[in-house]
């Protein structure tokens, strides 16, 4: 069949939905159908799945009849999330039932089961719904080269959410050994939303080999996006500091009323908790019609809420993140941010899940939770006008994911170094990768590391005539099981004592309560009972009353595009200019800000120093975002310290950091020694991310995906018996003997490049040193400095006196117990 | 270094920054929780941790003994981390060295070993009044020395400063002693009111009040 002829059947497909095909859409056909590799541009609900699983059926067309099928694997279509697996898989399936093409299309996930596994080995579907875990699951299974030599391509769905995170790298080291086992040369395709550095996006996926020829295109169906600010009507009565915003509630009911079906985004699965609960109890009325989803409730659930959206049976869903992506629910026509989103591009995503259509409006209120967040809520609005996105940086040489990648390869009947070495050169992660870090990686799997012989007995990967493989098959099905790159508070399922999976709590919650005590999950107030099994045992209660889990993640950091819009709109109040309804209305506050101690313009940087009951506090208002405060405030305590015996508890948000001692801060003489300064800034980073905990926190998340800590496996029964240690105690061991391991390098130099790019940093410190620095003692914390003080975000510690010194300085206040033991 | 001691049932403890107790009119050191070998079991599992770990642990113990000159070592228990490895032997060949020494295991939850040489006594319980010697709390007619928790302790201070410590836990009853081991951690206790505590940091034990 000609490519005429095959754009025609794709065509009248869409005559016969009544639906109109984009430019976009038939340039991605033509591009594919020519073999090109590329990057297609295009937001949800855009019908960029159609963009790209149409040619794929049609090249299939074009050379075999509809019911010319073998039982091999043609297409992989990688999705970050495994609720889209489930409609992109149906989305597909449609297309090729419509045009009678015997194509299965299967779905591999973390909720796929055994049966349907060995299903797909026997008989494998012609393509198959995947994520990156599942992929390199399937890379662990010896028959693997054969199961996949077939494939035509690789498409990536939301590379945008993958690229900037180490699934993005688990996803271009699968690619990069695809390209090799495929008997045909490998197309490779990306979706991606639109981001800051898309030609970036474009090379990091399609790798070093084939970047320069693929292609970009960018669809041209734009979205109209209105945001409204929802104001407190006193701001002199509403809170400085705070994340929940509940108390705007009254405000937030009527837009639901007014509308058909609204998703409710807040940035917390405690605070979805909440926030269901507290509307509940506001409009009782809504039973029924409310409900909720996060991505610790049960998977049935959140499937049963999905549906129900599609089929516009759900006025409210209250929702986290985990509706954030995907497929859209046609029936949302409002969506309604709680507290600040961090990021524009994140907003506008979120906005775009209301008013589908083209030329449709997106609508997206904005709640503030605190009064400094309505400058948030001016800054987001005027970046989306101007058209602003935020750059996702891709990650570079993450030695934990080549070490699990590895070992993967070496379960699924092993590895040739150098073969494997040339495919990651090509990745964009790995493509500076020094034969050293190599060398080391292929040490640490089969040695442990060292040539010294600490290492004896040590076992994990055999060198077998240059074959690098797994021998031992519980340590092979050890490594299955934890494949993955997300790494997650240990957690433990919920259950009702009569049956009934509800979802996950984080062990550390569970391990505080009592039974008898009551909390919300769900939306529901549970009874705890008892642990079985590692799972929680629950049953419903009556109660009004109950604690609400809190789930690690936490809260995410301003983006340096954000911290940039919010820095412009303070200089523009100081100018006079309230022309935002938002900066209008915490006019008073500024005000107030104003009287008790300065607001800073883009020229000065505030120092405000202030004495309370806890001892002696310096805020620092630098606008950076919480990551580049966290390194910046250990850079400026460290520098402290070394003028003055002193023990600094550090603090911060995204606004500003806090240093705070028990004893009176030498700061004016610290500002005369240059307190910023660029000279020997790296070294003194380096010491102060040894000084407090900075590296040990992010060390936890590289020596589990590198399989040094087991986090046990919920519901598989297997067990690591004796091999239970602490990251802390991991982290010291290696700290004191194997100084040179290079994952620890990596904790280090994540803090510094995971956490801020070097030259955000450098950028940041050199702003700083062009400001004046305007340094306040105010009577009371002003209203700048409150919100650092009391939220406690990340606390760090970071001393220069002796322990045995501060143990008798400190008033000995033991944590006593007063319950009986 | 510093030491500190206490007075328990009229017999003097010193409490050993190296987280060992001596029992002075007696000469018995007591030590907890070793868990050697441990090492060894994560290298077997392919998570390379050094071999020095645990002998830094065979040279505290054996400067203890060269310093303090004991008649006899009681060993509290989870001496031996898990399954027999290389790390035993280092272990067989210390007490070789020692065996003028009487070394005695209480035989704790991890100790899983199906034979011991006979040069180490194993039990479950040792009594030598005023005192019960258990790897796991265990109610005595004696005042109780056990293990087996690792124990450790939070210290507050102004401006909101904190610190946790391993420690030695006394209360009327039964003692707590800290693990022995490097490659050990600690776990939280909250002591009440008229219970003593004794942190260690920096080789001093210092009593918390």
């Amino acid at each position: 069949m000609s490519n005429e002829q095959l754009y025609r059947i794709a065509e009248d497909w869409f005559k016969s939905k009544e639906w109109q095909s984009f430019d976009f859409q038939r340039e991605t056909w033509e591009a594919y159908l020519s073999g090109k590799s590329g990057l297609l541009n295009a937001p949800t609900g855009s019908g960029k799945t159609y963009a790209l699983w149409i040619p794929c059926v049609l090249e299939f067309l074009k050379l075999n009849e509809p019911y010319d099928v073998k039982p091999e694997v043609q297409i992989l279509w990688i999705t970050p999330l495994r609720a889209l697996a489930k409609d992109i898989q149906s989305a597909m399936q449609l297309f090729c039932d419509d045009l009678d093409v015997r194509w299965q299309i299967g779905l591999r996930t973390g909720d796929t089961t055994t049966t349907e596994r060995q299903k797909q080995k026997k008989t494998a579907p012609q393509a198959l719904v995947i994520t990156p875990e599942s992929l390199h699951v399937l890379l662990s299974q010896s028959d693997y080269p054969n199961y996949l030599k077939n494939v035509k391509s690789v498409i990536v769905d939301e590379w945008h959410e993958l690229i900037g995170t180490k699934r993005g790298v688990a996803t271009e080291l699968a690619i990069s050994r695809l390209k090799k086992l495929t008997e045909n040369k490998l197309k490779v395709w990306g979706i991606s939303a639109t981001i800051g550095n898309l030609p970036q996006a474009k090379r990091v996926l399609m790798g070093e080999d084939l970047y320069k020829e693929a292609v970009s295109i960018k669809s041209n169906v734009e979205k109209r996006i209105e945001v409204s600010s929802i104001m407190p009507d006193e701001v002199e009565k509403f809170p400085w500091s705070g994340y929940l915003g509940v108390k705007l509630i009254n405000k937030v009911l009527p837009i639901i009323e007014q509308s058909n079906t609204t998703l409710l985004f807040t940035n917390t699965r405690s605070q979805t908790e909440l926030w269901y609960q507290a509307i509940l109890k506001e409009a009782p009325d809504l039973a029924g019609v409310i409900a909720m989803h996060h991505g610790s409730m049960d998977q049935h659930i959140r499937n049963w809420v999905e549906d129900a959206l599609h089929e516009g049976k759900l006025k409210l869903v209250v929702c986290t993140s985990s509706l954030d992506l995907g497929v859209d629910f046609r029936p949302v026509d409002t969506v309604i941010q709680i507290g600040g989103p961090k990021g524009v591009s994140r907003f506008q995503q979120r906005a775009g899940r209301s008013g589908h259509g083209p030329g449709e409006l997106s609508r997206i209120f904005f709640v503030p939770t605190h009064s400094l967040e309505l400058i948030e809520g001016a800054a987001l609005r005027t970046a989306i006008e101007e058209g602003k996105f935020e750059q996702r940086k891709p990650l570079e040489k993450c030695l934990d994911v080549l070490v699990q990648y590895l070992v993967t390869l070496s379960v699924s009947g092993g590895f040739r170094p150098l073969e494997i070495l040339e495919e990651i050169k090509q990745t964009y992660c790995y493509r500076l990768l020094t034969a050293d870090e190599w060398n080391w990686a292929l040490e640490f799997i089969t040695t442990g590391g060292s040539t010294l012989g600490e290492y004896d007995e040590f076992s994990r990967v055999y060198n077998e005539d240059g074959v690098y493989k797994i021998i031992n098959s519980k340590a092979a099905q050890r490594h299955k099981l934890s494949i993955g790159t997300i790494v997650g508070d240990p957690a433990m399922s919920v259950k009702f004592i009569t049956g009934g999976h509800l979802g996950t709590v984080e062990e550390s919650f569970v391990s505080k309560l009592n039974p008898g005590d009551t909390f919300w999950f769900a939306g529901q107030n549970l009874e705890f009972m008892m642990i079985k099994d590692l799972t929680v045992l629950v049953k419903k209660s009556k109660r009004k009353s109950g604690l609400t889990p809190s789930w690690g993640g936490g809260r995410l950091p301003l983006s340096s595009l954000l911290s940039d819009q919010i820095r412009n709109k303070l200089q523009q109040a100081i100018d006079g200019n309230y022309e935002d309804i938002e900066l209008q209305k915490i006019r008073p506050i500024l005000d107030l800000q104003n009287r008790m101690s300065v607001i800073p313009d883009s020229k000065s940087l505030l120092i405000e120093k202030v004495e309370t009951e806890h001892g002696h506090h310096l805020f620092f208002f630098t606008f950076e975002g919480m990551f580049v405060h966290e390194v910046l405030a250990g850079l400026v305590a460290y520098r402290m310290s070394k003028l003055q015996k002193i023990t600094f508890s550090i603090s911060m948000n995204d606004y500003g950091f806090e240093l705070l001692s028990d004893q009176e801060i030498a700061i004016e003489e610290a500002l005369e020694l240059d307190l910023f300064s660029e000279e020997n800034i790296y070294q003194h980073i380096n010491e102060s991310i040894n000084m407090t905990e900075m590296a040990q926190r992010k060390f936890r998340d590289v020596a589990t995906i590198a399989g040094l800590i087991f986090q046990g496996y919920p519901g598989k029964n297997i067990k690591a018996r004796h091999l239970q240690a602490s990251s802390g105690i991991l982290f010291k061991a290696f700290k004191e003997y194997d100084e040179e391991n290079l994952l620890l390098k990596q904790s280090m130099e994540e803090v510094m490049t995971l956490q801020l790019d070097q030259s955000r940093f450098m950028e940041a410190i050199r702003r700083i040193n062009k400001q004046k620095i305007i340094l306040k003692e105010t009577e009371k914390p002003t209203p700048f400095a409150f919100p650092i003080l009391v939220d406690m975000i990340r606390r760090e510690r970071l001393s220069s006196e002796d322990v045995t010194d501060r143990i008798l300085k400190m008033q000995m206040q033991l944590e006593r117990s007063v319950a009986q033991d | 270094m510093s030491s500190a001691t206490i007075s328990i049932k009229g017999e003097h403890l010193t409490l050993l920054p190296e987280r060992a107790v001596f029992w002075n009119s007696k000469k018995i050191l007591v030590v907890s929780d070793l868990h050697l070998g441990k090492a060894a079991h994560f290298r077997k599992h392919g998570i390379p941790i050094s071999r020095k770990i645990h002998l830094t642990d065979l040279q505290i113990l054996e400067s203890l003994i060269i310093n303090q000159k004991p008649k006899k070592v009681i060993l509290l228990g989870d001496l031996f981390h898990s399954f027999e490895n290389n790390e035993w032997q280092d272990f067989l060949r210390f007490i070789e060295i020692y065996d003028h020494l009487e070394f005695t295991l209480i035989e704790g939850n991890h100790d899983i070993l199906d034979e011991y040489p006979s040069a180490l006594k194993v039990t479950p319980l040792l009594e030598l009044p005023p005192f019960s010697f258990t790897h796991i709390k265990e109610k005595s007619e004696h005042y109780n020395l056990s293990g087996h928790l690792h124990p450790g302790i939070s210290v507050r201070g102004k401006a909101r400063q904190s610190i946790t410590l391993p420690c030695f836990f006394f209360s009327k009853e039964h003692a707590l002693l800290p693990a022995f081991g490097q490659f050990t951690g600690v776990k939280k206790i909250r002591p009440k009111k008229e219970d003593q505590v004794f942190g260690i940091a920096e080789g001093q034990v210092i009593e918390l009040t």
